[in-house]
């Protein structure tokens, strides 16, 4: 009698209890430690996850996991962008995910919840990072002064002229490098989402050349006119190309 | 039994809360104990940032590091990789302020495309950062022996070392190098002229037992004596790079081909007194050395031999002798896919084929016979 998928019963911080299907639940290696070394009957108390966080996580297991198996019928490409709307979350939201992912040992949530971070600090000066995670800069004055110092160092090489390969600068910077560039700009693209609605935005202004970047680096670089770039789809590094004076 | 199987749950749920981290957030009540509540990103821990790090470009490590305490001391302990190859002008002052902090780093890779690093910076990698093993230093033109000299008193477990293109280098100070770094596997000395001498050589050979790779690119002062001192005391040799270097004579390749019997790769582009006598001797020594079949198994025949040579402008070599080591190495080869036997500019050598590309010849021969 009931159904033939086993469930696995699990409890939250904020005593939320979670019924799902073994398949799903075993996505965490530590869920699945649990459930094979102890008495499967008895409910899986995830203490440092609460109710929303965990709810979510499982979203995520579930879409996986019936992606794999077939039961759903979604491309590689749709279930990239899939995750990519995952991730559309408040940082508060985010480091939750980040930490339960880690705690859970769901390595591909780790891998996507480590990647978003990793686009959000990219390119960026100590200052925005504070912004965008809400970091209280406790620095003390000398200490602060030698990050400066080295800030202006490591950020110096935008200024004189010359041909520049950058990689995966925050948009600001890339839109300033874009608009003060005295020739054209040649883009070889991309994963990142955001990077892509902001050269598809330039484009209007100043004309960029956008070369795709293929997954095998022996195959030459497609030219692609910005507008017919699908965001979704994505290859690895963002590169540019220009003459520019900051 | 029902009993011990709940013991055992309450066990591993214990075991289950001390792996966790606590998390309260912001949505949802968090659960106190064995310290503090991680809710903010300063103090994400350790291993996490760790993992994010290594997803970004080296600029963005270091600016990470400037966010706060907490990101500062996770990324300084455990960044071990890093590259400033991307600076244009500070690069000098870069590493001299973040030597200090990186005292983990294992690969440094500061290959400048504009000149800029001097001696001071090298004094403080080597004042602060002993755990180097990869150290790339090419085309730093205005370090000098000082820079050497320094490594030697602070970095002596580098394995992999790249000072191509460092021109002011003195022999003397790379032989005192050696006597000090004496676990180098990859070295590379590729323009440096100064430096790469026989008697530096000798010291390499006397000291650098386990050396795998060395490019004397265009050394022109090496000779005779250097390159048998380094046969015979570096049996580990796979890869040698001699472009250039005029020099040197047949008996540089018979010592190699005597000693080091793991080469893989050799390189005599330009080295016009090599004769057959070279090649003879390369064949030679791997017929008289296939082992017993105990000797294979224990791994230390090389089952490929030479795979990759280059003997471009050495005009006084013969077909026929090179016809000999190409048969004799199977993994040299003159076909268009795998062109490991380089031979430009050798116009008496046009005859001399591997086995796939005499096969693919005798295929296209016989095609036309069978279509009547």
């Amino acid at each position: 009698m009931g159904s033939t998928s086993t469930k696995i019963k699990l409890r939250t911080s904020d005593q939320k209890v979670f019924e799902v299907e073994k398949a799903v639940a075993v996505q965490s290696q530590t869920i699945k430690y649990i459930y094979e070394n102890g008495c499967p009957d008895s409910v899986i108390h995830v203490h440092s996850v609460s109710g929303d966080i965990l709810s979510k996580i499982l979203d995520y297991c579930k879409k996986h996991v019936n992606s794999a198996a077939g039961k759903e019928d979604i491309s590689p490409e749709e279930l990239y962008e899939w995750d990519a709307n995952f991730v559309k979350v408040d940082q508060n939201t985010l480091f939750d995910l980040i930490l339960a992912a880690n705690c859970l040992k769901i390595e591909s949530l780790l891998d996507l919840t480590c990647q978003t971070v990793a686009n959000m600090i990219k390119g960026k000066r100590p200052e925005e990072i504070r912004t965008t995670f809400n970091i209280k800069n406790d620095y003390t004055i000398e200490a602060e002064e030698a990050v400066r110092r080295e800030n202006k160092w490591a950020f110096d090489m935008l200024g004189g002229v010359g041909t520049m390969v950058i990689e995966e600068l925050a948009d600001d910077t890339m839109s300033k490098c874009v608009t003060n560039a005295k020739s054209r700009v040649c883009v070889i693209a991309a994963n990142q989402i955001v990077m892509m609605r902001s050269i598809s935005k330039l484009a209007n202004k100043k004309s960029i050349d956008v070369y795709k970047q293929p997954q095998n680096p022996t195959t030459p670089r497609i030219k692609e006119s910005v507008k017919q770039i699908n965001v979704g789809t994505g290859f690895i590094e963002l590169f540019f190309h220009f003459k520019c004076k900051m | 039994m029902i009993s011990k199987a709940k013991v055992r749950s309450e066990e591993l749920n214990s075991c289950f809360e001390k792996l966790l981290m606590v998390a309260a957030g912001n949505s949802g009540v968090g659960v106190r104990m064995e310290g503090a509540v991680i809710t903010e990103w300063k103090d994400i821990p350790m291993e996490l940032l760790l993992r994010i790090v290594p997803l970004v470009d080296d600029r963005t490590a270091i600016v990470a590091c400037g966010v706060c305490c907490g990101w500062r001391d996770a990324i300084c302990f455990g960044l071990t990789q890093l590259s400033l190859s991307w600076c244009r002008k500070n690069m000098n002052n870069l590493v001299l302020s973040l030597a200090p902090k990186f005292t983990r780093l294992q690969t440094l890779i500061l290959r400048q495309e504009y000149p800029q690093l001097e001696d001071n910076a090298v004094e403080a990698i080597a004042n602060f950062c002993h755990d180097i093993q990869e150290l790339d230093l090419s085309k730093s033109f205005k370090l000098s022996d000082h820079s050497l000299y320094a490594l030697a008193r602070g970095c002596p477990n580098i394995t992999k070392l790249n000072i191509s293109g460092c021109t002011s280098f003195s022999d003397g100070a790379l032989e005192y190098l050696t006597n000090f770094c004496q676990k180098l596997k990859i070295l590379n000395l590729c323009g440096c002229v100064k430096a790469a001498t026989d008697r530096a050589l000798q010291a390499i050979g006397r000291n650098c037992k386990m050396l795998q790779s060395l490019n004397l690119g265009w050394c022109d002062n090496v000779g005779d004596i250097g390159v048998m001192s380094l046969a015979y005391g570096c049996p580990d040799l796979k890869c040698l790079d001699l472009c250039g270097c005029v020099r040197i004579t047949d008996d540089s390749v018979i010592a190699l081909a005597d000693k080091c019997l793991h080469l893989r790769s050799l390189d005599l582009y330009y080295c016009r007194n090599i004769t057959d006598r070279a090649m003879y001797s390369l064949a030679h020594s791997r017929v008289n050395n296939k082992p017993s079949l105990w000797q294979s198994m224990k791994g230390r025949y090389d089952e490929e031999g030479l795979r990759s040579l280059n003997i471009s402008q050495c005009t006084a070599l013969t077909p026929s002798a090179v016809q000999t080591l190409c048969d004799t190495f199977p993994a040299l080869h003159t076909c268009s896919g795998r062109h490991t036997l380089v031979m430009s500019g050798c116009l008496s050598l046009t005859s001399v084929h591997c086995a796939c590309a005499v096969q693919a010849h005798r295929t296209l021969n016989t095609i036309p016979h069978t279509a009547h």
